[in-house]
């Protein structure tokens, strides 16, 4: 009996430390949303980032500061955004990234990614606030 | 002169504290995984980001886990602990928790390929329910897709 619990146990501890390990990417929410507040505000950011679907509906078209970079190339924003960086731009600068609906979310993450890995920590999302009826 | 032979008593090893304590250890390791489990649906496709923060290391404070999975045919389906719920009760459930600790922490675990539509409206749910501090979930390796 002390054997088979003793596998138990050593399976469970196995078991708990060998799950697959998670990162999380926080931001918060602007104080001008929330209950009373959902007015439609026009903010200024430091950087725009645009996201769209391709005609083919598979890709996703990138566009920062009116600028179009490549389908899909998240790489090249993480560039972008590093050159802006080291241009002088301030790390604190709201970085508003702005997807259409049927963007995948990994394309969303990419983008907020490239932001963070550039070293620019301050990134809000344009939502929509009728979205919620839509999906439901 | 012939010496007796020194009497010998049997030692008998007792093996019930440390069943014991066996035991305990394997209901508290059976219990965390549980738990664990409840919270975060392991069968969500997570997205990658190459930036993204080891999950154990970051002072999330109070916890409120969304996931949401893509449902075959078009959709999703949102689970809070492992139960499915409309849009509604994830507001409602949000609010609640806003209520108990205004410092909550929505985070959002959601499948890669969903339209982003879907993590939008949790996002409106949390500005209405006024829960400021959003956490999305990601897996932190590759090129995060570039």
């Amino acid at each position: 009996m002390v054997d088979v619990v003793m596998v138990i146990l050593v399976f469970f501890m196995l078991g708990t430390s060998l799950k697959v390990s998670e990162g999380v990417l926080p931001t918060e929410l602007p104080s001008h949303l929330g209950p009373g507040g959902q007015a439609r505000v026009h903010v200024v950011p430091t950087v725009r980032i645009s996201l769209s679907t391709t005609n083919s509906g598979r890709g996703c078209r990138i566009r920062v500061m009116d600028r179009d970079l490549p389908v899909n190339s998240f790489a090249a924003l993480a560039s972008f955004m590093q050159e802006k960086r080291l241009a002088g731009a301030d790390p604190t600068g709201r970085v508003l990234i702005a997807a259409e609906p049927e963007v995948s979310y990994q394309s969303v993450i990419s983008a907020m990614d490239a932001c963070v890995r550039a070293g620019f920590g301050n990134i809000q999302f344009s939502v929509n606030l009728d979205i919620a009826a839509e999906v439901e | 002169m012939l010496k007796a032979a020194p009497s010998t008593t049997p030692v008998r090893l007792n093996l019930a504290p440390m069943v014991d304590v066996t035991m305990c250890l394997l209901i508290f390791f059976m219990v965390a995984s549980r738990m664990v489990q409840r919270e975060n649906n392991s069968n969500v496709d997570l997205p990658i980001a190459r930036s993204a923060k080891d999950a154990d290391k970051q002072e999330l404070g109070k916890r409120f886990v969304v996931n949401l999975r893509d449902v075959d045919g078009g959709g999703v389906s949102y689970l809070v602990q492992e139960k499915e719920v409309s849009l509604a009760d994830v507001f409602e459930r949000l609010r609640a928790e806003r209520r108990r600790d205004a410092d909550v922490n929505c985070v959002i675990r959601a499948d890669r390929d969903l339209p982003y539509k879907y993590v939008q409206a949790i996002m409106v749910c949390c500005a209405r329910a006024d829960v400021r501090k959003v956490t999305f979930s990601a897996v932190p390796r590759g090129d995060g897709g570039g």
